[in-house]
């Protein structure tokens, strides 16, 4: 079932293309952030995807980068922006995660392939491989881990923020949106440390299912709504 | 600016697929023949204006085909492969058959360049045009269409006319949800698309199964007209027309079908392998009148293709009059195994990509491309499930959305996917050999519509929501209350 892979990265690519058509229109930050999140989750496909064939050390890099150690961070991010727009210090955060994520680029450049290139196995998901094949110092060990639980808390946070105290009304649209985009960024983030043995369809089918459900979770909260809710709000 | 940008990637596009189905590939021309390939030769020498070329021992298009190319010297077969004997040659220029390889490789290039040029026309946003020209022409210039393009068989021209009349069928879809009259360029395309139909539906014999569901599919738009929920180009008349058109071409194909005999070896392949085995089918097959002597009986071990049966003339008349009625009354009769023989030959129809009459040249077709091949053509039957939630979230966007050229291409999609389900159970009950080979012809459609549908989706979801939709609905439902006030 790998061609689940091709599928999800044709989603994601068609995901990023609406995503920033709509970011241009709307001259949205937080739009902005997903659609790069989006980029990262597709980049990450496509290393999948090429790991998938042959092991290719610019490909595992750009999997450790793309999905093990951005796309979380910045589709996070994203959301918070999404959810306190125009807050001043969100601003400064965001200047912080372009740093960082630059600082990730090149020390992920640096890293080389170890000898566990000689046991690599295409047919295997590259979550419980990567760790072996890159040899990552500490501070991009910890730098990945960093980003990818902020991204994640974001993601699994936000949505219980957004419903519960952000919201007066809860729809039933608002609350599955918030449930979709918890549970595709606990499926985003489990597998990069809890990896999968082996490439089975449940597999695939979080990799199908996880970007989906988050374009759809985001797309489906209203933020005019939040506004004017928030403006409600008995105090 | 940005459309002089768009049509420049999408050029690049094509020509480097072009490149690649060019290098990647046996030379076009070159080509391997097979038992069948002197059935077309034989057949195509038939003269056109006879009854017997169209109740020949093979599909009327194919001897068309093979007629219309056939040069003054004749053809030559000099490349043959027979994969059960295994006996295996690499492809090559072929003396008169180069034409006809030429040919189905030129058709099959074009076809797939015009689906791609129709399907991203019909899009809106940039980079899911981009998209779906890369998926297309990805799909179709993989190894498991370019090989098969080298196979001198009735498939390639049958899976070339069903892109061809896919495409034209997408068009026309639009423009009928979109025109308050049909102007001369529909109805051109109308009348290319029914020649298209036509050929495609004598090419294999289980196409014709997809008359089927286009009529019953058609049944419905008229119910819906008569019931003023659909309006839209096809006046009543016009589906009237259509209706009667689809039926008689598929009276008339069975006719002709059953007038050739090509039906009969598979039906003896089919009690080979499904009755003589199991003696509660034989009973039944007794009780229908089949003469089971000790002579046909005798033949009970062959592995199929059993010439033996041809020279019993006492079963030989049993089976032209009642064998096709007899072995549809056995299907309903164990519907329990024909459902279960559907869904194992279901797995087995997936099961295998490529075609299996010659080895690929491995210094031509890069590891990857035949990587990238198999990602695009899936050897998972899953890919029925998929195009079914697909045509699910397609059908909820378009309705939701209420465009009528949205709404009209789900209904053309969806009508096309129980189409070659349809097939796929003709195909599977229809010859207990060459399963895989024999469902090529709805197999390939279903993996191309894992492909085809999600650009489609994603530019649906992609559009802005119409105000005046919501508007038009609430003005509709207001109008409503005030007439039950």
């Amino acid at each position: 079932m790998a061609y689940l892979l091709l599928l999800a990265l044709v989603m994601v690519a068609g995901i990023v293309f609406i995503q920033l058509s709509r970011a241009a229109s709307l001259r949205s930050v937080s739009q902005n952030f997903f659609g790069i999140g989006f980029i990262f989750l597709g980049f990450g496909l496509l290393a999948e995807i090429i790991l998938g064939f042959t092991l290719d050390e610019y490909a595992a890099k750009l999997f450790y980068l793309a999905r093990g150690t951005l796309a979380l961070a910045w589709l996070g991010q994203g959301l918070l922006l999404f959810l306190f727009p125009g807050r001043p210090i969100l601003r400064w955060l965001n200047y912080a995660l372009v740093i960082g994520s630059l600082g990730m680029f090149v020390l992920i450049l640096v890293s080389q392939v170890t000898t566990a290139q000689d046991w690599y196995s295409p047919a295997s998901p590259i979550y419980g491989q990567i760790g072996d094949l890159l040899a990552t110092n500490r501070p991009t060990r910890w730098g990945t881990f960093g980003l990818n639980l902020f991204g994640s808390a974001i993601l699994i946070a936000g949505p219980l923020y957004f419903l519960f105290i952000q919201s007066v009304h809860r729809t039933a649209v608002k609350i599955v949106a918030a449930v979709l985009i918890a549970f595709s960024a606990i499926g985003l983030f489990f597998p990069l440390y809890w990896p999968p043995a082996k490439a089975d369809p449940f597999f695939y089918l979080i990799e199908l299912l996880a970007p989906v459900a988050l374009f759809v979770g985001l797309n489906n909260l209203p933020a005019a709504d939040i506004r004017s809710d928030a403006r409600r709000k008995p105090r | 600016m940005k459309n002089i940008w768009l049509l420049i990637v999408l050029v690049a596009l094509v020509v480097v697929f072009l490149l690649i189905r060019v290098n990647a590939y046996e030379p076009i021309g070159y080509s391997i023949s097979t038992y069948d390939t002197q059935a077309f030769i034989t057949a195509g020498r038939v003269p056109f204006f006879s009854r017997e070329f169209f109740t020949s021992d093979r599909p009327a298009t194919i001897s068309l085909f093979y007629k219309l190319l056939q040069p003054a010297s004749g053809y030559q077969i000099t490349a043959f492969a027979s994969p059960a004997e295994d006996i295996y040659q690499p492809p090559a220029i072929q003396p008169g058959l180069q034409r006809v390889a030429f040919a189905q490789g030129l058709l099959s290039i074009s076809a797939w360049l015009l689906l791609a040029v129709i399907v991203v026309r019909r899009l809106t946003n940039p980079g899911l045009k981009i998209i779906a020209g890369l998926l297309i022409l990805a799909f179709g210039f993989s190894p498991t269409i370019a090989e098969w393009d080298a196979v001198l068989l009735s498939e390639p021209l049958s899976l070339t006319l069903f892109v061809i009349l896919l495409a034209i069928s997408i068009e026309l879809a639009f423009r009928f949800a979109q025109q308050a009259s049909a102007a001369s360029w529909t109805k051109a395309l109308f009348a290319f698309w029914g020649v298209v139909l036509l050929l495609w539906i004598f090419a294999r014999d289980t196409n014709a199964y997809m008359l089927l569901i286009f009529i019953a599919a058609l049944g419905v738009l008229l119910v819906l007209r008569w019931q003023r929920k659909f309006t839209g180009l096809l006046s009543t008349r016009a589906l009237i027309v259509a209706i009667a058109s689809l039926a008689l071409l598929f009276v008339i194909h069975n006719f002709t079908l059953q007038q050739s005999g090509r039906w009969i070896n598979p039906f003896f392949n089919n009690i080979l392998h499904n009755v003589f085995p199991y003696p509660d089918r034989i009973a039944f097959f007794e009780s229908k009148g089949m003469p089971i002597t000790d002579e046909v009986w005798a033949l009970r071990n062959s592995p199929g293709n059993e010439d033996g049966f041809f020279e019993i003339p006492e079963l030989m008349s049993w089976t032209n009059i009642h064998g096709t009625s007899t072995y549809m009354q056995f299907l309903l009769a164990f519907p329990g195994w024909a459902f279960e023989k559907f869904f194992t030959g279901v797995e087995t129809s997936f099961s295998e990509n490529r075609q299996p009459f010659f080895f690929p040249n491995e210094y031509r077709t890069a590891p990857a491309i035949s990587y990238i091949g198999d990602l695009l053509h899936p050897k998972s039957s899953s890919v029925i499930w998929i195009v079914l939630i697909e045509l699910a979230v397609f059908g909820y966007l378009a309705f939701r959305r209420d465009k009528p050229p949205h709404i009209a291409l789900f209904l053309l999609l969806a009508t096309l996917f129980l189409g070659e389900i349809l097939m796929l159970f003709v195909s599977i009950h229809g010859d207990a050999l060459g399963t895989v080979r024999h469902a090529m012809g709805s197999v390939m459609p279903l993996r191309l519509s894992v492909w085809l549908f999600l650009p489609f989706i994603l530019d649906m979801y992609g559009l802005p929501e119409d105000k005046s939709i919501e508007a038009r609905k609430l003005k509709r439902n207001m109008a409503k209350q005030k007439r039950v006030r």
